[in-house]
């Protein structure tokens, strides 16, 4: 049901070697679905570098300020997911969920989200299928 | 430390940063857990505590300085991890039992 997130914003073969390098990814994947500006790019680092997303289970959930908001023309989220396992904070991390959002729009799929990250035959087909359309299925169905 | 009876807790609030990622998700969660017992979950930013209706504040353990800074005699739950985390179980659980919720 949801536009939220579309094929295009989902890179199953991302490589990134830091958290810095999977936030910029994000946010250049949401820049180019002309989701946002370049600005809100850039806050998803600040916001990063003050406090780490991530939120266990190998996720971690990178979005920007609340400054930054006006930066976001419309709600979306993009999903990578990690050739290899990365330290992010105190975490490993491999599937990233990048988020930009006005207002509460994404709240009921963040909330969905979180709950099939701890199923564990969701989660792994979020951490390993390399099926695109599989990925979109499970994330839109959590919209 | 401040407690309350977990049966006088009609609203929780999770402080938050941007009001748009994790504790966003906790809060999510928790109302759909505390939506049959008549609480209301909400979440707001850590310097705008002060201003919310409150019974009980949730937050991550990298916010718990400012949080009870900001409402110094609200019990303030403190989790460490956003999935799976025991303490926000037990808080479920407490509010479920009416219990007493206590920060110490």
């Amino acid at each position: 049901m949801s536009n939220l997130i579309q094929r295009a914003g989902i890179l199953l073969d991302a490589t990134a070697s830091s958290p810095e390098e999977a936030v910029r990814i994000c946010g250049q994947l949401l820049v180019e679905l002309n989701a946002v500006s370049e600005e809100y790019a850039q806050a998803m680092w600040e916001r990063e570098n003050a406090f780490s997303s991530a939120i266990g289970m190998g996720f971690a959930i990178p979005h920007g300020t609340d400054a930054s908001r006006k930066y976001v023309n419309f709600d979306q989220l993009v999903f990578l997911r990690l050739n290899s396992e990365i330290q992010w904070g105190d975490e490993q991390v491999t599937g990233v969920l990048g988020i930009a959002s006005q207002g509460d729009g994404h709240v009921e799929i963040l909330g969905n989200f979180a709950e099939l990250v701890q199923e564990e035959a969701e989660r792994e087909v979020l951490l390993s299928t390399g099926d695109t359309e599989q990925v979109l299925s499970l994330l839109s169905r959590a919209g | 430390m401040a407690s309350i009876s977990g049966a006088d807790v009609k609203h929780v609030v999770v402080a938050c940063e941007a009001g748009m990622g994790s504790s966003v998700m906790v809060a999510k969660m928790l109302a759909k857990q505390l939506k049959d017992n008549g609480v209301v979950v909400s979440h707001s930013p850590v310097n705008q505590l002060a201003e919310t209706q409150h019974d009980v504040v949730l937050c991550h353990r990298g916010l718990s300085a400012r949080a009870k800074q900001a409402v110094p005699n609200s019990p303030v739950i403190v989790f460490d991890m956003f999935l799976g985390d025991l303490r926000i179980a037990q808080l479920v659980d407490e509010i479920k039992r009416g219990a007493t919720i206590s920060d110490e």
